[in-house]
């Protein structure tokens, strides 16, 4: 790619990661929607992380929907319920999520770790050039 | 939203490296990639896309466009290092060109 490949490379991971935060507040904010049973409930975003077709470091290869089916739960105070009193709500569990902007976070701390480490190897390279 | 403005201008300024290029006239006298004039001019022409690019973003960052802000510091350390492996190497062949110069007495 260039002559400081290794900040590259760990760069693509950096946006990758982002997007996959991108994608879990998404589905956070969207966590208690509810919709009429006549229509679909939002669909979770899930990201395809997958290697870059040039070989260097990740890319997004599209992103993946969960169920449009979400739960039908019974609230017939609801506005928004059905002559039998029902809703419809996505089928996200916000544990899971959570777990995922974990490791999204983290993953993204590691892949600017390493953006780091490459600089103070690269810069110690090339102080070798000034003795 | 300070910092960033500050960091297009100290940017900006260190394109005025772009004059340099014009070592790219003796890579066209001398031919080809393998020797030692051409990779510089190589090598310049390199630090140059680099410091655009850092540049560039500079202003998507500055004006909104850039989502995430860690490309643009990604791109300005890539370039910041860039330009000082070119001075590195400036400095050498300085250097060189001294030691020669001084071995005429």
């Amino acid at each position: 790619m260039s002559t400081f490949n290794a900040i590259g490379v760990a760069g693509t991971g950096v946006t990758v990661y982002r997007k996959w935060l991108d994608a879990v507040s998404d589905n956070i904010a969207n966590i208690d929607n509810v919709t009429r049973t006549s229509q679909p409930a939002f669909q979770a975003r899930y990201v395809v992380a997958q290697e870059a077709q040039d070989g260097n470091g990740a890319q997004v290869g599209g992103i993946a929907y969960g169920s449009a089916e979400g739960r039908l739960e019974y609230e017939p105070d609801n506005p928004m319920a059905d002559t039998e009193g029902y809703v419809r709500r996505p089928d996200i569990d916000l544990g899971s999520q959570m777990a995922q902007m974990i490791m999204a976070q983290r993953a993204y701390q590691a892949n600017l770790a390493v953006v780091d480490r490459a600089r103070d190897s690269y810069t110690a390279a090339i102080n070798l050039g000034k003795g | 939203m300070t910092s960033p403005i500050s960091a297009v201008s100290a940017v900006g300024g260190v394109t005025g490296v772009g004059s340099i290029t014009p070592s790219t006239g003796v890579a066209a006298t001398s031919g080809t990639d393998s020797d030692f004039a051409g990779m510089l001019s190589k090598g310049l022409e390199s630090v140059q896309a680099s410091q655009t690019n850092a540049n560039n973003l500079a202003v998507q960052v500055a004006n909104g466009t850039v989502t995430d802000p860690a490309q643009y510091t990604m791109a300005a350390t890539e370039a910041s290092l860039g330009l000082q492996l070119t001075m590195a190497i400036r400095n050498k062949a300085v250097e060189a060109f001294q030691e020669i110069m001084r071995m005429q007495a």
